[in-house]
């Protein structure tokens, strides 16, 4: 168990350096409260005995490991206000993440509420300071039963308050991507909070105050000896724990490596001038390759126009095919204009249906037989630029077709879909094609990566998308299972909906 | 049918003799030294409690105080307490069924580096002691022995385990502890640290029992186990009463501590170890009672006990007796 407590420690501490932020710091304080709270239990439990063999191999491994901590100098009062801390402190940062995973706007918006929920937490520090402990126990008989009953009231009204948060909040969750995660969050919490609830009715005082007669009248027995703490169940806490933060903590570590894989890429830009350069030499062949063909057409026009009886129908014929190669050469100049000059737009509110409506009508140009099944609610209002917006959707649904094409579902439709999530708006593009591989993730939002025959694709798409979204103050996301297909995300600040703006109008007036 | 009923009364038949052949399972509750250990290691390498339907699992505890938390707990069956927490049972929370040994195994240890030679001396020195046993007990008669409070040095509270650390590693000038703690402590400082006093230099105002107790609910619900582990306890005292057989349960208590043989030989002076004759017969004539109302008085006394309480109340003299029969 004790090497159980340090790894969990190790892995928060890991997260946190991988990506800091709120979230992996509010992870890393709670085992580090926990890893305290355990630490000191165990050493009073070393100190004190009363375990089997097998028990004592459960929780310190080898012997050694106990005989260290029972013959570590420290003071009864050191060791018993050290358990406080980390008894008192593990409620207010589980409460603390627990707000912070919470979306409800009725208390996101009230910050106090995780200030005052400081408020028990150190008012039991004080109190259970040995001095301030023994001072007040002094001034009234009933005073000992009323804090050792008080402080572990609160906690299981701490314990229970998450609980309730983090259940209202995974309900408040529709799609199956944000449930997932919010799952192996949740399991992550759960396995620390079960580990923490092993020890938590251990008065930390009994530890200081342990041979007072009054004490042993209000405490009865030893919390770590009940014999609900047998070798079942601390095997069954044990195993759930380490499969619980086993798949919570790959869910974060993952979810942090890919936002600092995206954090990397921005600085990855500029180391990436040789690909970027690579990718222009590929854009200047392409065109001059183009306009070789054209004065090929040239050439041939001069030739027939030079003959005495020229050829009207072959003149008009190399007259088309010179003007559908200058309006693919435009298009495409088009194309790698807006992806490379994407730095200025200007953010209104815009109905979503509206711009996926441009998208999807500049997809059907594109690709006239193409299936799109559209779930856009027509209330939903977003801040975007449209014809930025619009063009991003337009990249996410082409490349989705380009993958089904590629995998030959044809038959089959894509899907331009929206979710209202908490605070986002998410537009899903959910396509049947193949999927992305492991590998192929790392290099998508590259600019001048493609997948596909560069002849047709410049590889600009997806870094333009991922551009365009974090200007939108949005972030882009992928789920892909391998030959099933993937669903990118592009996950928008919530604005409201056209009544509210309509509704606003109207005040205004 | 008639051969189904008879193959199922036969299960029942040959089921209820295994419950009832079946060993009473006991977990009982001691502490790493020989005064804890030698009769009831003794009563299990002999064969005793086995003879008797019991089946021991001992469990080390670091203190008396612990152990009877422990019963409270309900993990312990029944324990051995050194003398410190007799005050507990005084006040109600356990009841003593057999006196093991009076002992003289605590002392006040301290370190002529830190200045000290006598128990004046340790006005103003760092002292450690573990609260609510015969540690502290010692200590605060060592104190007004000398004219002193708590006031007049720097009490450390500590457990038993950090006072020998604590103590090796010169982060306190001096503590109050129980054997064995004692003699690694003094082999270990290379002469620095020695006796101040132990519990015969206050033989004038105390004796220092040592007991096996049991909760009151418990006994209530399984006296006949209570008096069958008494009965074993008995057996085994006998055995370990006689100097001749010291060294074979030296071994034993060596083996059960994970310690030396010469370390657990260090121990066989601690105290006069009782045979069970001296028992039965200080139960019936009054001697043992007397020992209790001497230790009770000397609680008294010190403030630990508020008030008399009638040694009959926590002691269960009958259990003494009728195992002897």
């Amino acid at each position: 168990m004790i090497i159980l407590v340090l790894v969990l420690l190790a892995l928060s501490f890991i997260l946190f350096l991988t990506r800091r932020n709120r979230e992996t710091g509010l992870i890393m304080a709670l085992t580090a409260v926990l890893a305290l709270h355990w630490l000191t239990v165990l050493t009073y439990i070393a100190k004190k005995g009363g375990i089997t063999p097998d028990m004592q191999t459960l929780l310190y491994g080898i012997n050694s490991i106990r005989t260290s901590m029972q013959y570590l100098v420290v003071t009864l009062k050191q060791l018993g206000y050290t358990m406080a801390v980390g008894r008192y402190l593990f409620p207010l940062v589980l409460l603390w993440l627990a707000l912070y995973y919470s979306y409800t706007p009725g208390i996101r918006r009230r910050r106090w509420i995780g200030w005052a929920a400081c408020t028990l937490p150190l008012l039991s520090l004080v109190c259970y300071y040995p001095p301030v402990f023994e001072w007040l126990i002094s001034l009234a008989p009933w005073m000992l039963q009323a804090l050792v009953n008080g402080t572990l009231s609160w906690i299981l009204l701490y314990l229970a308050a998450m609980a309730g948060l983090i259940l209202w909040e995974y309900r408040g969750i529709s799609m199956p991507y944000y449930r997932r995660l919010m799952r192996r969050r949740c399991a992550m919490i759960v396995s620390l909070t079960a580990l923490y609830a092993l020890y938590c009715p251990q008065d930390p005082a009994q530890v200081y105050l342990f041979y007072r007669n009054e004490y042993m009248g209000a405490v009865q027995g030893l919390w770590y000896l009940n014999p609900a703490l047998n070798m079942i169940n601390y095997l069954m806490v044990a195993a759930t724990s380490i499969v619980c933060s086993a798949v919570g903590f790959h869910a974060l570590m993952r979810n942090a490596y890919e936002n600092l894989r995206e954090g990397q890429e921005e600085i990855a830009i500029q180391r990436k001038f040789d690909t970027a350069s690579k990718g222009a030499s590929v854009f200047v062949h392409s065109v001059k390759n183009q306009l070789l063909a054209n004065r090929v057409l040239h050439k041939r026009m001069g030739q027939e126009l030079a003959k005495e009886n020229a050829d009207p129908e072959k003149l008009r014929e190399y007259q088309r095919t010179l003007a559908q190669a200058n309006e693919v050469m435009l298009q495409r100049m088009e194309e790698l204009y807006h992806s490379v000059k994407s730095n200025f737009i200007t953010l209104v509110p815009t109905p979503l249906e509206a711009v996926c409506q441009t998208a999807a009508e500049r997809f059907g140009r594109k690709y006239p037989d193409a299936l799109l099944e559209m779930k856009i609610p027509a209330d939903v209002l977003i801040l975007c630029d449209k014809i930025h917006m619009a063009e991003t959707i337009y990249n996410l649904l082409t490349n989705g077709w380009e993958a089904q094409l590629t995998a030959g579902r044809t038959q089959e439709s894509l899907c331009l879909e929206c979710h209202q999530e908490r605070l986002w708006t998410v537009v899903e593009v959910r396509d049947k094609g193949n999927g992305i591989t492991a590998k192929q993730r790392k290099h998508i939002y590259d600019p001048f990566y493609s997948s596909k025959n560069t002849n047709f694709s410049w590889g600009m798409g997806l870094y333009y998308v991922r551009a365009t979204v974090r200007s939108h103050l949005g972030s882009l996301r992928v789920d892909s299972r391998p030959g099933q297909g993937s669903s990118f995300y592009l996950q928008l600040p919530r604005y409201g909906s056209t009544n509210d703006l309509i509704n606003g109008r109207r005040k205004e007036q | 049918m008639k051969k189904i009923f008879a193959l199922v009364m036969t299960l029942v038949l040959v089921c209820s003799c295994g419950l009832a052949l079946a060993d009473t399972k006991l977990n009982i509750a001691y502490m790493p030294n020989y005064a804890s250990l030698w009769s009831v290691v003794t009563g299990i390498n002999q064969g005793y409690f086995a003879e008797e339907g019991l089946d021991i699992q001992l469990v080390e505890f670091a203190d008396g105080p612990t152990i009877i938390a422990a019963m409270e707990s309900g993990s312990i069956d029944m324990g051995y307490i050194g003398p410190g927490a007799h005050k507990l049972c005084i006040n109600g929370r356990a009841k003593i069924f057999a006196l093991s040994q009076i002992g003289d195994a605590d002392h006040v240890l301290a370190s002529k580096k830190a200045g000290i030679s006598t128990i004046t001396d340790l006005k103003g020195k760092k002292v450690g002691y573990s609260s609510g046993t015969s540690s502290e007990m010692i200590l605060k008669y060592a104190l007004e022995e000398a004219n002193m409070t708590w006031d007049d040095i720097q009490a450390f509270e500590m457990d038993a385990s950090a006072l020998v650390t604590a103590m090796m590693s010169g982060s306190i000038d001096a503590c109050a502890c129980w054997s064995p703690s004692t003699t690694t402590i003094i082999n270990a400082s290379d002469g620095d640290v020695f006796s101040l006093c132990s519990n015969k230099t206050f033989a004038h105002r105390t004796v220092t029992p040592a007991s096996w107790i049991v909760l009151s609910g418990y006994h209530e619900k399984n006296a006949d186990t209570v008096l069958k582990f008494t009965r074993a306890l008995y057996k085994a005292m006998d055995f370990g009463s006689k100097p001749e057989n010291f060294e074979q349960v030296a071994q034993w208590v060596a083996d059960q501590c994970a310690t030396d043989l010469q370390t657990a030989l260090n121990q066989t002076g601690d105290a006069a170890w009782p045979a069970s004759a001296e028992i039965i017969a200080g139960a019936q004539d009054g001697t043992i009672e007397g020992y209790y109302k001497v230790q009770q008085d000397a609680f008294i006394a010190s403030g630990a006990v508020a008030g008399e309480v009638p040694v009959s109340d926590y002691v269960l003299f009958d259990v003494m007796i009728e195992a002897g029969k």
